[in-house]
């Protein structure tokens, strides 16, 4: 049974133009202890979307099912125990961190808030298992942030995710402001997390790389919608929709051999305020057609469990092979 | 101990002493005081404004003659060995009104700077914090009272109230409450809008920890220096009140009430401007020296 479900959750937000369309129906369901990945450039919505689930930005409408409770009819009172089980990892440690805590501080908050430990020496004894579950050597304890690096200071927003020991966490892009070799570091030791305490992750990122190897299932999104959604390996195995070839074409692979086809995106990101009905990817697209410009395709099952929203996908020229 | 050549490599050494030890590190408060010691013009205006405080606390003592006491053989005399920085027009010792009036000016302007803090310092926070309607209201009401120039509205508000020390201070506070407020919002708005908020609410962080460990620690370094800025406008808008003669009194020797009664004579006798006007000269920069240093020693991103 999926731990969490979103369902056809929507987040609009006013602006002075008209409505902006953050995340616009989307539905996941996510399995205990798995991980599904949601990619997608930046602005397309993936980060409101995780904080929606922390209900850091509360949903226009949809639902979202944990362990059988829809989070989002909950009052803010009835729904902050929840966040003991659903945490968050931020995405910029430089700036999710307060600069004016030391290490030991800004790991013994969520153990006093979320954890509700009292007790002054417990909270010490946390902080430490804390430190040596996520590689923080405990002489780093009465250090400041800023004189850490980055890898560092995500290892020190990791513990204050785990302080409360939840089932499942929102990784809000953790890497992508890391340097590459420290990327891998921090993934080997969210996959470590992963196996020893069965969380389950949902995992952002614009970086198709990055989940491949992580990653059960993949969700696409391309400006608050979901383009295309099936499990990891199938997803590379059958890339369907041009947006996710596009991306993967982008994955520099070191081969002499092949001679890779580089798809080049050409413009920006259309405007996520008022879209018009069609495709919303469709000014972007090397294969669009007319229909594509004025008919909206719905999200349709290819068997597999692969998901795509696209007219033409599966058909000949649009095919990965 | 090993010897190193160049500055830098004695700076890595102590820097791999540090990270290898077994954890002696400073706190917050201590390290903010090394890194103040280590700033010249931080400590040159600290060493400024603990004369000033030295001088106002003791000007009894160390004053040669009481300032209040005129001499009428020794009028208009200038500056030599006895009276230092010259009399004033009724003979009275320059030099000991000066140092009395380092009372009046510290103390009128840190109280001042504390009444508006809490008032101004106040409806700006509520503002930041709160946001929307509530914000909208304030600002607009501050931006009414920023319209009138702050020595025009201080003379408004002692025409009123009347003269006198309690009436001066209330007049000062109003006059800075709109600058107050809105320095007040700007720090909290920026820091509100920082990520490590969100990230605290995201572990249930409750509204009043938020305020006093989060808001109120990160706002202190951007209000630091806008607050010694204001004790120093506080400073030059008494004397100013004093010297148009609707602040202070005479014959309290306050530094505008001294300049006040020496402007008369300022062709024939200059040591009479000169004195009280250095004087809120090198406070005030005093003052603004030890802000800026004050506000690089409290962040502890500044090494």
């Amino acid at each position: 049974m999926a731990l969490i479900e979103i369902q056809n959750l929507k987040k609009y937000f006013d602006v002075a133009k008209g409505t902006l369309h953050a995340v616009d129906d989307v539905s996941i369901s996510i399995d205990a202890g798995k991980t599904v990945g949601v990619v997608g450039e930046s602005g397309c919505g993936k980060s409101t979307l995780g904080k929606t689930i922390m209900r850091l930005v509360e949903p226009s409408s949809g639902k979202i099912i944990y362990d059988g409770v829809d989070i989002t009819e909950l009052s803010m009172r009835e729904f902050k125990p929840y966040r003991q089980k659903i945490q968050m990892i931020f995405q910029d440690p430089f700036a999710s961190l307060d600069p004016r805590m030391s290490v030991s501080q800004l790991i013994a908050e969520p153990i006093r808030s979320l954890a509700g430990v009292k007790d002054s020496a417990e909270i010490t004894r946390r902080v430490y298992e804390l430190m040596d579950l996520v590689g923080l050597a405990r002489r780093l304890e009465n250090v400041y942030p800023h004189e850490l690096d980055g890898g560092r200071r995500q290892r020190i927003g990791i513990a204050r995710a785990l302080a409360s020991e939840p089932q499942m966490i929102v990784c809000d892009e953790p890497v992508s402001a890391l340097d590459v070799s420290i990327q891998a570091q921090i993934l080997n030791l969210l996959q470590d997390l992963q196996k020893e305490r069965s969380l389950t992750y949902i995992f952002i990122t614009h970086d198709l790389s990055v989940v491949k190897h992580i990653s059960d299932q993949i969700v696409v999104m391309y400006l608050g919608q979901i383009v295309e959604k099936a499990d990891s390996k199938e997803l590379f195995a059958n890339t369907l929709h041009p947006y996710t070839q596009a991306l993967l074409s982008a994955i520099p692979i070191p081969t002499l051999q092949r001679e890779n086809k580089r798809i080049v995106l050409k413009g920006e990101l259309s405007s996520p305020i008022d879209p018009k009905p069609g495709c919303r990817f469709a000014p972007r697209c090397i294969y669009a057609r007319d229909k594509c410009r004025g008919e909206t395709p719905e999200l349709r099952d290819c068997g597999n469990g692969h998901y795509v929203a696209c007219h033409y996908a599966g058909e000949t020229g649009i095919n990965s092979d | 101990m090993a010897k190193y050549n160049t500055p830098a490599m004695e700076k890595a050494a102590k820097r791999r002493a540090k990270y290898s030890g077994k954890g002696n590190f400073d706190s917050p408060g201590r390290q903010a005081w090394k890194r103040l010691k280590r700033n010249p013009t931080a400590i040159v205006g600290m060493a400024i404004i603990l004369v000033v405080l030295f001088v106002a606390i003791f000007a009894n003592v160390l004053a040669p003659f009481d300032p209040n006491q005129p001499d009428y053989m020794a009028l208009k005399k200038a500056p030599d060995a006895v009276h230092w920085f010259g009399t004033d027009s009724l003979g009275r010792d320059i030099f000991s009104r000066c140092l009395y009036g380092a009372r009046y000016s510290l103390s009128l302007s840190a109280i001042t700077m504390v009444t508006s803090a809490l008032t101004g310092g106040l409806l700006g926070t509520i503002a930041g914090y709160c946001g929307g309607r509530v914000d909208n209201a304030i600002m607009r009401v501050m931006d009414v009272f920023q319209a009138i120039p702050m020595v025009l509205m201080a003379m408004s508000v002692t025409a009123v109230l009347g003269n006198g020390i309690p009436q001066l201070i209330i007049a000062i506070t109003i006059s800075s409450l709109s600058i107050c407020a809105r320095t007040f919002r700007m720090a909290i708005l920026t820091v509100r809008s920082g990520e490590y908020i969100e990230s605290s609410r995201a572990i249930n962080i409750g509204t009043f920890r938020m305020i006093l460990r989060h808001l109120i620690p990160n706002a202190v370094g951007l209000l630091t220096v806008q607050m010694v800025t204001l004790l120093a406008a506080g400073m030059v808008l008494i004397s100013s009140l004093s010297y148009i003669g609707i602040g202070i009194a005479p014959p309290t020797p306050e530094w505008g009430s001294i300049l006040n009664q020496g402007k008369d004579f300022l062709m024939s006798c200059p040591h009479m401007v000169i004195a009280p006007t250095c004087c809120i000269m090198v406070t005030i920069l005093g003052f603004q020296l030890f802000g800026v240093g004050l506000r690089d020693a409290l962040d502890p991103r500044m090494k």
